[in-house]
């Protein structure tokens, strides 16, 4: 009896929706400003996953360790790294508050919205973020052939 | 305002080059860090993150750089359409990293956890070793102190089979002895009556002192049953034991040569009086101290030694010589009455269980260590009431 309630509500609601179409909502869109907003997220998680990173090299005492304090710093300089992109993507692409527009071959002129020429100068100097995140990875690379040199010298055996 | 853009396009492009470079490096060491010991999860962790890492540099760094000349070269058009693909993969890459590097917290944890493990698998093992080193050694000092055992307590028991012995040849002795001292008190009141009754010296009276000096000799050797069997009584009071050592050495001097021996005297001067019957104890040391002389025979060296134990209240006395020594097949039978190593008419072999007889008597106890051809030593234990 049960068995039999099951499809006669289910091919009652099917005659319903049939009878009363509406708009295709199964499948959300991803339009507009979404690939900046997923982006701009994924920068915070990074900038956040840093911080916890270098916190948790701090608590557990792993600093001493050699090459570890390199490591520390690649992840402080990451971390400098996310806010400035994730400043720079704002200004370009969330707040529209910058307007670049290129004026000759190697030459651009830089425009904020508020007519403010620290937030153009600001915005020139964030963009060189490269200066940044290459040191960053200098000082992996540093912090890891410190940890190499040391397992072969076996200062520090392979416990760390 | 208006700015040069060679600073931006250098640095985008160089730097972009540089991460690329960098993040590659990177991997190379951490693959290689982590060669050193493919199990320990730091390394492992280390060469994850290196990894996403360089996945991030290339993806954004190719983007970057394909930007810069496709502006450079006026196709800006073609990068607005590449753009949305090359983000999406840099958001992915960026996204990746982020993840990785908050694993960081539970690899330290497992990575803590294994050191321990390790650690104690390590302290586990080399007890294990050292147990299976130690085994045989132990198994070894075991069996010595097994065998030290068995030997004391062999020794116990042949100590109390001798004194069995000797006791019971001691109540024998006893009954023998009084039994024939009667007959041989009868036989020499006789004998000397006879000899009054004989006026001359006659033939006559010559058998008969003959038969009481072998009457006499025989009533010396009851006495001496009887002192060993200690069923004589005996008086006893203080005495000097040195004092008495030293009467003996002259006594035995006077009669016997004992110009071939050195005499060593080793005396304790902490040694009190001993409660002692001194004509007794006078003649355990003269049976001792002639023993020695004929062990030695031709000369050697008489030890006198006395020691005190206030602790035990007990007297040890050593009379010790270099001379021939006991075979230790005779060890357990010198006490015995009548045995004796000399020849035929040169001891009634009654002098040490008469001294046996003494010392127990006076409650001690009497010990003998000797090897044959080194010499032996006499140990008397005396108590010092």
């Amino acid at each position: 009896m049960k068995k039999y309630n099951v499809i006669l509500f289910s091919a009652l609601f099917c005659l319903i929706s049939a009878l009363v179409p509406g708009e295709l909502l199964a499948i959300q869109a991803h339009g507009g400003n979404e690939g900046i907003v997923v982006h701009q997220l994924g920068h915070i998680f990074f900038f956040v996953s840093m911080g916890a990173f270098v916190y948790w090299l701090r608590e557990g005492r792993i600093l001493g360790h050699a090459g570890w304090w390199y490591i520390m710093v690649f992840a402080l300089l990451m971390g400098v790294w996310n806010l400035d992109v994730l400043l720079m993507h704002y200004l370009d692409e969330q707040g529209h508050l910058i307007e670049v527009t290129k004026t000759g071959p190697w030459t651009v002129m830089i425009k904020s919205a508020t007519g403010s020429d620290m937030l153009s100068m600001v915005y020139y100097l964030g963009k060189l973020d490269h200066l940044l995140c290459v040191p960053a990875l200098f000082f992996l690379y540093l912090g890891l052939k410190r940890i190499k040199s040391s397992l072969e010298s076996g200062n520090s055996g392979k416990e760390i | 305002m208006t700015l040069s853009y060679l600073p931006i396009f250098v640095v985008d492009v160089v730097g972009s080059l540089a991460m690329i470079i960098l993040g590659l490096l990177c991997l190379r060491l951490a693959l290689n860090i982590r060669s050193h010991d493919k199990g320990n999860a730091i390394w492992i962790y280390l060469a994850w993150v290196c990894s996403g890492l360089v996945i991030f540099a290339v993806s954004r760094s190719t983007g970057h750089i394909v930007k810069q000349l496709l502006i450079l070269d006026g196709f800006d058009e073609v990068w607005v359409a590449i753009q949305p693909y090359s983000g999406a993969v840099n958001t992915m890459a960026l996204i990746l990293v982020a993840s990785i590097t908050l694993f960081f917290r539970q690899i330290w944890k497992i990575y803590k956890q294994i050191l321990k493990d390790k650690r104690a698998l390590q302290l586990a093992h080399e007890e294990l070793m050292s147990l299976n080193q130690n085994l045989e050694a132990r198994v070894e000092e075991r069996t010595r102190d097994l065998a030290a055992e068995s030997a004391q307590r062999m020794s116990l028991e042949k100590h109390m089979a001798q004194t069995e012995k000797l006791a019971a040849i001691g109540e024998l002795s006893a009954g023998v002895a009084h039994e024939i001292n009667n007959p041989l008190g009868v036989i020499l009141g006789y004998c000397q009556l006879l000899i009054r009754a004989e006026t001359t010296d006659s033939e006559r009276k010559d058998d008969l002192k003959t038969i009481e000096k072998h009457v006499k000799h025989c009533q010396q050797i009851v006495a001496d049953l009887l002192s060993f069997s200690r069923s004589a009584g005996t008086e006893k009071a203080p005495c000097d034991v040195h004092q008495i050592l030293d009467d003996v050495i002259e006594f035995i001097s006077k009669h016997t040569d004992l110009s071939h021996m050195d005499v060593v005297r080793k005396y304790d001067q902490s040694l009190p009086q001993l409660h002692l019957n001194r004509e007794k104890i006078k003649q355990v040391f003269i049976n001792l101290v002639m023993n020695a002389r004929y062990a030695m025979g031709m000369g050697g060296v008489l030890t006198l030694e006395t020691q005190y134990s206030e602790a035990d209240r007990r007297a040890v006395i050593r009379i010790a010589d270099n001379g021939s020594g006991i075979a230790e097949s005779d060890i357990t039978r010198i006490f015995d009455p009548f045995f004796t190593t000399k020849p035929t008419g040169q001891g009634t072999g009654l002098g040490l269980s008469v001294t046996y007889g003494i010392i127990k008597d006076h409650a001690g106890d009497i010990h003998v260590d000797s090897r044959l051809g080194e010499g032996s030593t006499f140990t008397l234990f005396l108590p010092a009431h």
